[in-house]
């Protein structure tokens, strides 16, 4: 992982103070937590499915973004939700020889993570870790 | 440097150019017609940083480009070094102009010299008496100064004699000169230089590469003055107006040639200069201080003879001192010994290694909209093979780009998911310098109005990347904002505007600091698919007239209303079918229903390329919408988007309705005669005027082609302009 070089927090968010006890840091009551729903490599018939359902269950108590690795952005422009970016893997593929994709894949889910700071994230299809590796192995396979 | 490139491609050597950016000049120009000309004939064959090579002479042109580090260090094993002095080390007022062991010194750093042999000395060539004057003795660092001067060639070819000054000229006299336009190259005094170039009656002075603002502390100039800007004429058909040339600059400047001068001369122009150039041009010229001028003129204007002969002297002083002849004469004691060392070196590879790739990354802003992708597409369509684009945006149409095959990445802007500018900069930066130094692009393409803090940072803090901002005109005063930012890249290049003269923005303020190119088409009009050939793609009934629609707005500016009026005018018209084009990429708003048999709804991606098909168009006036349809000859009533953020729509299309090249109607002002605009611009009479008045435009090449260019030279140069290391 390289050193960051810019200061980075939460963004629109204050950083939040661990607990005195080493646990884990607790939200400011009142601020809505953030909760990341991973869509990686998800058919996008089923995004509009997916996009209802969370909303419906996490979108009251919860600022949701939403990390999609397809580029059909317009059912979660249309619901006004935030969104973050992780090149699929067909697509790595067939660019495969501009740069290391997984590797800059990984410190991006990284700096993504630290941008939201989410309280929870939630995968639909594959986990971000799976969808790495996967992204490692097709790299590897194909040297 | 072109002279001798080309003389070198007829001697049967090889040679490549490496580009180097040096200090001095901050403006960015493009390289220069004739090097590209060569370099496309193949004369020249271009050099990448990367490439491993090695030559028997290296030529470092102006010492100027080593007066930093070069970065990266070229990859070249050198035979012999020689650096071309084109200036002396200072001016006349002991200013210095470069720092000749520093110079020395980079040049070490920057290339491989064999240190065993007689050829690891570093070569320095002036190029006039002027500059080997000024060089120290002794050189430093064993530095050996060549022993003739290199001075500037000429090929006689390029520069044909003017025809002899005959009787029927009578009184009739034109002294001019020409230079880039500097206050150093004028005299420090106005009636010095009233003095130097008299215009008594039936005299003019026409001087190539002034203008009033430069000589305002001349105060008023004479009538007989014609001043004429940089480039205003092609140089040799400005030197065949003149009848006698005649030159003087300040006296804190000096002059190490005079190139300008030397052209004059091979075209048989005389030529009157002050005494200060005798040791340059010998017995070619007349010399004499600024108020003996006059008489040595009027003896030139009326003893033909006289005119004839010095005519000749300078045509004959340019073949034998200046011809490009003289240049194998020059570089063949070098080559030999080069050669000899190469070989204690290394082994000299028969051929060079084709160019790496090199990425260029476009980087783009903007959510909803596409217009930047647009353009950036129509560049990266044009560069030249090696030349590998990558985007990344903060557009929420990024599958357009991914769709044509482009690499694609989407970078969100702040206002996705509603952040402060001021915690999203910092990460924007982050996400962006990873980016960048895992894909390591030569050059960076910024396409936005807006230029971020975190976009500077990362670009700032990769720095390895040639950065460019392309930055179209018509800005409202609101982004007035982000004028400031043209000194943080490169270079900015502005894509031409047609209505220029409705132009009233902030950037009007920079434009003699950007590059300006005509304006950028991505479908050249030439492109498009024959009339036929578009109405068949399009499942057109034969016959029909056709109105293509395409309103854009949206959320900033609705247009709801107008598109009702709009549509319920045309469908109504017997005949009519009307092509209401959506975006390619549907982001936002309800899905659109045919309002009846004649309304199809379509998206079309790229519009333009199908236009030949329409009779008419409603369009709205962004940048890439208009150019098109304006350059592409279709008749179009324009709908300007005048939303608070966008840039100057509306004046383009007043400018275009004005001009009688298209109709407007704007909004607010113009719904109560849509249905007159409407019968105008389906009237066959008023459409096939608008049609002609559009195609007499003047013919521009697309400035997409030449940002691609211009791209392409600055992909593989090498960094002389600035300080090595890092700076805390």
């Amino acid at each position: 992982m390289l050193n960051r070089l810019f200061s980075v927090t939460g963004l629109g968010r204050k950083p939040l103070a661990a607990a005195s006890d080493g646990t884990a840091p607790q939200e400011t009551p009142g601020e809505s937590p953030v909760l990341m729903v991973t869509l990686l490599e998800v058919s996008p018939e089923e995004h509009a499915e997916i996009l209802d359902k969370v909303l419906a269950r996490h979108g009251a108590r919860h600022r949701c973004v939403f990390v999609l690795s397809d580029d059909d952005f317009a059912p979660f422009l249309a619901r006004g939700v935030a969104l973050e970016y992780l090149m699929p893997l067909d697509l790595q593929a067939q660019h495969g020889g501009l740069m290391d994709w997984p590797e800059y894949l990984s410190e991006k889910w990284t700096l993504v993570q630290m941008k939201w700071r989410p309280a929870q994230i939630i995968a639909y299809g594959l986990t971000a870790d799976r969808f790495l590796n996967l992204s490692r192995d097709a790299r590897d396979g194909r040297k | 440097m072109v002279v001798e490139m080309a003389q070198a491609a007829r001697m049967g050597l090889r040679t490549g150019l490496l580009m180097l950016r040096g200090p001095i000049i901050r403006h960015p120009f493009p390289v220069h017609p004739q090097i590209r000309r060569l370099l496309d004939e193949g004369a020249v064959e271009r050099i990448d940083p990367a490439q491993a090579l090695a030559a028997r002479l290296v030529l470092v042109h102006h010492p100027s480009v080593l007066e930093h580090p070069l970065s990266p260090r070229p990859r070249i094993h050198a035979g012999q070094l020689a650096i071309v002095l084109h200036h002396p080390a200072r001016d006349a007022a002991g200013a210095v102009q470069y720092d000749l062991d520093r110079v020395l010194r980079h040049a070490r750093m920057a290339f491989d010299l064999q240190p065993d042999t007689g050829a690891s000395a570093i070569l320095l060539a002036p190029v006039s008496a002027v500059v080997r004057h000024g060089l120290p003795a002794p050189l430093p660092q064993g530095a050996q100064v060549m022993p003739e001067d290199w001075a500037n060639l000429i090929d006689l070819a390029d520069w044909p004699v003017r025809g002899l000054r005959t009787c029927a000229e009578g009184d009739r006299f034109v002294l001019g000169r020409h230079a880039r336009p500097d206050r150093k190259k004028w005299p420090d005094t106005a009636a010095e230089a009233f003095a130097a170039w008299p215009t008594p009656p039936g005299w003019r002075m026409r001087a190539l590469g002034a203008d009033a603002a430069l000589l305002s502390d001349y105060g008023v100039l004479p009538s007989g003055w014609e001043l004429l800007p940089f480039n205003a004429e092609p140089v040799l058909d400005f030197l065949h107006t003149l009848d006698a040339w005649v030159y003087f600059h300040a006296s804190a400047w000096s002059e190490a040639f005079g190139r300008a001068t030397l052209e004059a001369m091979a075209c048989g122009v005389p030529v009157v200069l002050d005494p200060l150039f005798r040791p340059l041009f010998g017995e070619a010229a007349l010399y004499g201080a600024a108020e003996e001028v006059e008489p040595l003129l009027r003896r030139l204007a009326q003893d033909l003879a006289f005119w004839a002969e010095r005519a000749a002297a300078g045509r004959r002083f340019a073949e034998t001192t200046h011809g490009v002849d003289l240049f194998a004469g020059r570089i063949a004691p070098l080559l030999e010994p080069g050669a000899q060392a190469l070989t204690a070196l290394a082994p000299v590879a028969p051929h060079l290694a084709p160019l790496p790739d090199a990425k260029v990354l476009f980087l783009s802003s903007n959510g909803i909209g596409m217009g930047h992708l647009v353009q950036q597409m129509a560049i990266a369509e044009r560069l030249a093979p090696g030349l590998v684009p990558v985007f990344a945006t903060m557009s929420y149409a990024a599958q357009l780009t991914r769709k044509a095959g482009l690499a694609t990445e989407f970078l969100p802007g702040h206002r996705n998911g509603g952040l402060d500018p001021e915690d999203w900069n910092p990460q924007f930066a982050e996400h962006l310098l990873e980016l960048l130094i895992r894909l390591r692009p030569r050059v960076v393409m910024y396409d936005a109005t807006a230029v971020f803090e975190g976009v500077i940072n990362a670009l700032h803090s990769y720095a390895e990347a040639f950065t460019v901002w392309v930055r179209r005109p018509m800005w409202q005063e609101c982004h007035r904002v982000f004028l400031p930012a043209l000194w943080e890249f490169d270079a900015v290049i502005e894509p031409g505007e047609l209505a220029e003269t409705l132009d009233t923005g902030p950037t009007a303020e920079q434009r003699g600091l950007v590059l300006q190119v005509p304006p950028v088409l991505h479908v050249d009009p030439g492109a498009r698919l024959s009339a036929t050939a578009a109405r068949r793609a399009l499942e057109v009934p034969e016959g029909a007239v056709v109105v293509a629609v395409q309103l854009g707005g949206g959320n900033n500016f609705p247009l709801g209303e107008l598109r009702t009026r709009l549509l319920a005018d045309l469908l109504a018209r017997p005949g009519v079918v009307v092509l209401e084009i959506t975006a390619p990429i549907a982001l936002s708003g309800p899905a659109l229903h045919p309002l009846a048999d004649n309304h199809r709804i379509l998206p079309l991606f790229p519009l333009f390329r199908y236009s030949l098909g329409f009779d008419a168009m409603v369009s709205a006036a962004g940048y890439n919408a208009f150019h098109e349809l304006v350059l592409g000859a279709v008749p179009t009533l324009f709908v300007p988007n005048e939303g608070p953020e966008m840039d100057m729509q509306v004046n383009r299309a007043i400018w275009a309705d004005l001009a009688g090249l298209a109709l407007i109607c704007r909004r607010d002002r113009h719904q109560p005669q849509l249905s007159q605009l409407l019968d105008r611009l389906l009237c066959p009479t008023e459409a096939a005027a608008m049609r002609a008045r559009m195609a007499a435009l003047p013919r521009m090449p697309n400035g997409a082609r030449l940002i691609a260019d211009y791209v392409q030279d600055h992909a593989r140069l090498i960094r002389a302009d600035r300080p090595a290391g890092l700076h805390l």
